[in-house]
């Protein structure tokens, strides 16, 4: 059991990175995001691209940081891939959304990313194929903790949840300690009141955008870098992504954080008492049983 | 100083529905403006036009003869117009100093000037690191003044300052506004309170369905049977 | 000329049970304004049921009950009214982005039960024969082909004529009275929960009855066809066709249902070996930029419903990105 608390924290972290940008999203534009959860396989892919790129270019970078699998390459490739999924979300956004949202109702926004996680979902199939992949084909040796209960962990592992949390301190810092960060708390609070104090909205927009994005490339490329690289990663990501933000609360960034982990945690522990094909089904019940108990999550608005 | 000019001002929410008809105004350079009349008269829509939250769909409104109409919100500080709403006019999850920092966001030496605020309002300076939704009724409505204070304006928009607040505190607070008009901010103020109007003010007008009804010298105005009828008779100037 | 005629059936057949499925959506969508994100769920239930119920038994399997093709076809339909019903109690109330999230994830969820109950479902092999009607009475597939189709186009014809009567019935004008402004219709006694309720069901159940009639031409079902591309298909047909009227979901639905089988059809003939089993792909990416493709440029489909649309958002769009 503990084994699988361990996974499901595992999982938590990097359902967390992920929802913290889906939670700003869907509380500042007023919009279910089905091709949110994209973005992590956009990231994860990049990441792929450059770090073949850079272990080509420059050799030495191909070696890997001991016991870890992750290599030079691919840690500069993750930071790359980063950036580039935040201008991706930038430049989606402004092509498909942000026209929708001047011109037709909100729900056409919700229709229009089905929309596009098809078209991202499918022409990153066409690129790359449907097949599985690895970053490293070096073989992550996992290390035992206790004998009895069997605890195995992989050196991996502990660095995607440390850099995890990294991430996260590092947005806290930027949102309690920066007036951007200030900014962007205050568009999230009331969007009017902070225009009124001088916040240029689009620009607190794209900010958004690029931080949900490279947050979320960073996600994908984690989930990558301890399991494998597919094409499906965004529909994998979906619900429990969603899931999080609405045990969270939509619009809290420390709500998404905690429901990242309460999703990752449960799922983990229901894989123990059902089979694994039922995977799929844990977060969709955590919704349904969250927007019954108590829709607006732990840390959201009250319901009006 | 800067004076505020409303010509022919038509505005709404929605195209095709106006609320504000056709309003004429001036805010005199370092005077004291107040607009009252009844409920639904459109005061705080006049307010929130020419601040640019709501679109306006005829008319003008200038600061010292520059255009200004239907400005993006945000840009409003840099032409020296500073507005504080009636509901909802402080950050809750933001903490006093957060608030304050964030109207000061890419200006020169902030810490200064949050600072000299706090000498202002030392009631602000003693719970400065707590969340703005601590904070009683009077102590937000003074918060809601700081942070449109903080980049000193030459024009400031009220929003019923006083509504929600005991007759002391109303008081103090519509001191305070009498206050920053004698040091040379022109101010517009919409309030409820006709009394606390009339006190404070130098120059009122009185709108009711969307248009100006009658205005003058807040004295005249306040002596003015006219006012009366206009609020519980429906009397109505300039009917279409 | 026989081969020709044969896949036009084959075509139209498909097309009309689209149609009737997106009749369906029309109801829940563009009379009722409920946002349906699992629609294929409701599909494969009326396909599953009647496949269990109406198929001949099979070893180790649980169904197979043989039941006459109406009272299997009923029985996958109530099915599938069933599921809604559930569905509905449980998520009517909320707002529109949740509901997508949670039909969304009942399909999912519904997708993930059905793969991994062999004893029930036949697991990811699916379930396989099935005795179509009137199959015996027809000699040769050609023949039966022509036959399945009019049963097809009846069903629809019923559906319309259904729809149709409903919508000028009281319970239409109801709908149309909550959707314009809920809080004057509570008022005057309406119940918007109860009505919303009615209108998933019954959306739902037109789902179940496509998901009869496919199982029933097929004689095939497997999670497969529970995979959520029936669900975009769907929602494309109606943004494409016009949502509110009818006859926008049906134009939408041959429409769409066009263009996907020329490009999976073109894509066979022009593309190089090496690029065929990326034709999939290349159709998933085609209707994705249909749909974001049109609500860029005609958000109310190529047939708009007639009576216009409350600018129910104007005070959210005002806030939220005034712009000089």
């Amino acid at each position: 059991m503990i084994q699988a608390i361990l996974d499901g924290v595992l999982t938590g972290a990097i359902i967390s990175l992920g929802a913290i940008g889906l939670s700003l999203i869907m509380h500042m534009l007023r919009f279910a995001n089905f091709s949110y959860a994209e973005l992590l396989a956009i990231g994860a892919y990049a990441a792929l691209v450059f770090d073949g790129l850079f272990s080509a270019l420059v050799p030495v970078l191909d070696q890997a940081f001991a016991p870890l699998t992750l290599t030079g390459a691919l840690a500069l490739a993750m930071v790359i891939a980063m950036v580039v999924t935040g201008l991706s979300a930038v430049i989606i956004d402004r092509l498909v959304f942000r026209r929708i949202r001047l011109k037709a109702d909100p729900l056409s926004m919700v229709f229009a990313s089905f929309g596009v996680a098809l078209i991202i979902r499918n022409v990153i199939v066409l690129i790359f194929g449907h097949h599985a992949q690895l970053y490293s084909q070096e073989i992550a040796r996992a290390h035992v903790l206790s004998f009895d209960p069997l605890i195995l962990i992989k050196p991996d592992q502990v660095f995607v949840l440390g850099l995890a949390l990294v991430l996260m301190l590092a947005l806290h810092v930027i949102l309690t300690r920066t007036t951007f960060g200030f900014a962007i708390r205050a568009v999230a609070e009331n969007p009017t009141l902070a225009q009124v104090a001088g916040v240029r909205l689009s620009a607190i927009i794209v900010a958004v955008w690029i931080i949900a994005g490279s947050l979320s490339a960073a996600a994908g490329t984690l989930y990558a870098l301890t399991n494998q690289l597919n094409p499906l990663i965004g529909h994998v990501f979906l619900l429990p992504v969603f899931a999080a933000t609405i045990v969270g609360g939509i619009g809290s960034v420390y709500g998404a954080v905690l429901g990242g982990f309460i999703v990752g945690i449960a799922s983990g522990l229901a894989l123990m008492l059902l089979p694994p094909g039922y995977a799929p089904a844990m977060p969709f019940l955590i919704i349904l049983a969250v927007l019954i108990l108590r829709p607006q999550g732990l840390f959201g608005e009250e319901p009006r | 100083m800067t004076s505020l000019q409303v010509e022919g001002v038509e505005a709404g929410y929605v195209r095709d529905l106006p609320i504000l008809v056709g309003v004429d105004l001036v805010a005199e350079a370092g005077k004291l403006t107040t607009i009252i009349g009844p409920n639904g008269a459109g005061k705080s829509t006049l307010i929130k036009a020419i601040a640019g939250l709501v679109p306006v769909s005829d008319g003008r409104v200038r600061l010292s003869g520059q255009e200004i109409t239907g400005l993006r919100p945000d840009l409003m500080g840099e032409h020296g117009l500073a507005y504080v709403p009636q509901t909802d006019n402080i950050f809750r999850t933001l903490t006093i100093d957060e608030n304050l920092a964030l109207t000061l966001r890419g200006s020169h030496d902030p810490r200064a000037r949050i600072t000299e605020l706090y000498e202002l309002f030392s009631a602000l300076r003693d719970k400065q690191r707590e969340k703005a939704a601590a904070l009683s009724g009077g102590q937000r409505q003074m918060l809601a003044m700081a942070m449109a204070l903080t980049r000193r304006p030459q024009v400031m928009l009220l929003d019923e300052p006083s509504a929600g607040l005991s007759p002391k505190i109303a008081t103090e607070v519509l001191d305070m506004v009498r206050g920053l008009a004698d040091q040379g901010v022109t101010v517009l103020l919409v309030e409820q309170n006709v009394k606390q109007a009339l006190r404070v003010a130098d120059h009122c007008y009185i709108l009711a369905e969307g248009r100006n009804q009658v205005d003058g010298p807040a004295a005249q105005i306040a002596n003015d049977p006219v006012v009366g009828e206009i609020y519980l008779g429906g009397k109505r100037m300039n009917a279409a | 000329m026989i081969g020709l005629i044969s896949y036009l059936s084959f075509f139209l057949t498909m097309a009309g049970i689209m149609a009737i499925i997106t009749l369906g959506l029309n109801l829940q969508w563009g009379y009722t304004g409920l946002f349906n994100g699992g629609i294929v769920a409701f599909f494969g239930a009326g396909a599953y049921g009647t496949m269990i119920l109406g198929s001949g038994a099979e070893p180790d399997q649980f169904g197979g009950f043989d039941l006459p093709w109406l009272v299997a076809v009923a029985g996958g339909i109530l099915f599938a009214a069933a599921l809604a019903w559930v569905v509905g109690v449980l998520t009517l109330r909320l707002k529109h982005d949740y509901l997508a999230i949670s039909t969304f994830g009942v399909a999912v969820a519904l997708e993930s039960l059905v793969r991994n109950s062999q004893w029930l479902t036949g697991g990811a092999r699916g379930l396989r024969g099935f005795p179509r009607p009137f199959e015996e009475l027809v000699g040769d597939t050609f023949t039966y082909g022509l036959v399945f189709l009019a049963i097809v186009l009846v069903v629809l014809a019923l559906v319309w004529w259904g729809i149709e009567r409903l919508v000028h019935s009281p319970f239409g004008r109801a709908l149309r009275a909550i959707r314009e402004d809920e809080t004057a219709a509570r008022a005057l006694g309406k119940n918007p929960a109860r009505l919303r309720l009615w209108s998933l069901v019954i959306g739902s159940a037109i789902m179940g009855a496509g998901g009869a009639l496919y199982v029933s031409y097929t004689a095939f079902i497997s999670p497969q066809d529970l995979l959520p591309v029936l669900t975009f298909q769907v929602w494309a047909m109606l943004i494409v066709g016009g949502a509110g009227n009818n006859r926008g979901a049906v134009l939408g639905a041959v429409l769409i249902w066009g263009v996907w089988t020329l490009s999976g059809f073109a894509l066979t003939r022009l593309a190089p070996d090496s690029m065929q089993l990326d034709a999939g792909s290349i159709q998933y990416i085609l209707i994705g930029t249909l749909i974001v493709g049109m609500l860029l440029w005609r958000p109310e489909g190529l047939l708009p419903e007639r009576i216009s649309q409350k600018p129910t958002k104007m005070a959210d769009k005002a806030v939220l990105e005034v712009k000089q």
